[in-house]
């Protein structure tokens, strides 16, 4: 290599990074050419970042890290994230096979946590339909959560142009962003792969704030309760039929 | 995840990525509150780090957003180009360091901010791709800046060498 050419182009401002690495090496070797000798410390000052001593840096940052642990107790979760997803469903057989895949796609978790632990029901509380906001908050900040927890209410759904379907509404709490925890792809995997007649996943919202969950949810009873015929009384039909199928995956 | 797990986990990877810092704002102090930026976030964040393999990879990618918008923020003129340095006659006598090094190093920290900022961004590696992204300079400004950076050290070094 000509390193006279390359020292040129390296004081026009041209030469690469791997071109500098090479001339380094070089400088530092034993067969270094003489005629670029008489340059060397100065090229190696330019060449050579400066050691830097990060051991009072590392110092300063464990001392923050200790200094923000105390302001947090350990047993306050970090920022939860609530996430609605509305999963909806045909048949009660097709319903079945559904939560069955729901479980079994998202159930074990990285962290050893599944979503749904296994002795909970997957459909938690028959009532929590009929809830009000005030109730809803209650359940999903006062009950002690799981990083990541599930919390399911079936509703009833009945769209304009669509058949009586049936629905499952999820409330997802996790540690905030949660974007490993997409409900959304194994529910589309279930419509997309065993399905067929899954409708869509819809209302997937992430909120920071207990009462936009509430809202969102009172805002969508309002609609199913629109959209019904019976409104409500269908709705606690449908529950008729989780609690059901719930105490078949007990 | 408790503060030792933390430390034990990022606080020991904090070399490394200081030179990412350097090479992405070349400038020690605003280096030095970058990494600060980048474990306060990885702390906020510390509930999902467990899913993260690859924990230099996810720290240079937070660190070199956080570098960029601390560049953002400077607001520099992308298309000024500062080339004029008067070596300086005064000051140089104060400067008793043995080691050429380390004068050099006192000669280029007198240095307009862009040109010391990108010569120590390429000293620590910076590609002119990177330093492009990170300056938002034109890759002829850049080399130019980088041409007569290196050009006034070495006029430098000469004089201090007569």
């Amino acid at each position: 290599m000509d390193y006279r050419m390359l020292i040129d182009r390296f004081f026009q401002g041209v030469t690469t990074p791997e071109e500098e690495q090479e001339l380094r090496r070089c400088l530092l070797s034993d067969d270094m050419p003489a005629e670029i000798r008489a340059e060397k410390e100065l090229l190696l000052a330019m060449l050579e970042p400066a050691e830097y001593d990060c051991s009072e840096a590392m110092a300063e940052v464990s001392a923050m890290v200790d200094s923000l642990a105390t302001q947090e107790p350990a047993s306050v979760p970090g920022k939860r994230t609530f996430r609605v997803v509305m999963l909806r469903y045909l048949t009660p057989a097709v319903a079945a096979a559904a939560v069955l895949l729901f479980m079994f796609r998202i159930a074990p978790g990285d962290t050893g946590k599944g979503f749904m632990p296994a002795d909970e029901p997957v459909v938690r509380s028959g009532a929590v339909h009929e809830s009000s906001s005030d109730e809803i908050v209650r359940l999903i900040v006062e009950e002690p959560q799981e990083e990541s927890d599930v919390i399911h209410l079936p509703v009833a759904c009945k769209e304009r142009s669509a058949r009586n379907d049936e629905s499952l509404l999820s409330i997802v709490v996790t540690e905030e962003p949660s974007e490993e925890i997409c409900l959304s792809e194994p529910e589309l995997r279930i419509d997309n792969t065993r399905c067929g007649q899954m409708a869509y996943v819809g209302n997937q919202d992430t909120y920071t704030a207990p009462e936009e969950v509430a809202r969102h949810i009172d805002d969508l009873f309002s609609m199913f309760a629109a959209a019904t015929a019976d409104g409500l009384n269908e709705q606690k039909e449908h529950l008729r039929q989780f609690a059901v199928l719930n105490e078949m995956f007990k | 995840m408790t503060a030792e797990q933390f430390k034990e986990r990022f606080v020991k990877l904090y070399p490394k990525l200081f030179a990412v810092a350097m090479a992405n704002i070349g400038n020690r102090e605003e280096a030095k509150d970058a990494m600060q930026s980048l474990y306060m976030k990885l702390w906020e964040k510390r509930g999902e780090l467990s899913v993260v393999d690859n924990d230099v990879g996810y720290c240079r990618t937070m660190l070199v957003n956080i570098c960029r918008d601390r560049w953002r923020s400077m607001a520099l003129e992308p298309e000024y180009v500062s080339t004029d340095k008067e070596i300086p006659d005064e000051g140089l006598s104060e400067l008793e360091h043995d080691d050429l090094k380390e004068k050099i190093e006192c000669f280029v920290a007198t240095l307009p901010d862009r040109q010391r900022r990108i010569m120590t961004m390429r000293m620590h590696g910076a590609t002119t791709d990177e330093i492009i992204e990170a300056t938002g300079l034109s890759v002829e400004n850049i080399r130019t800046i980088l041409s007569r950076t290196r050009q006034v050290v070495k006029d430098y070094y000469n004089k201090i060498n007569k």
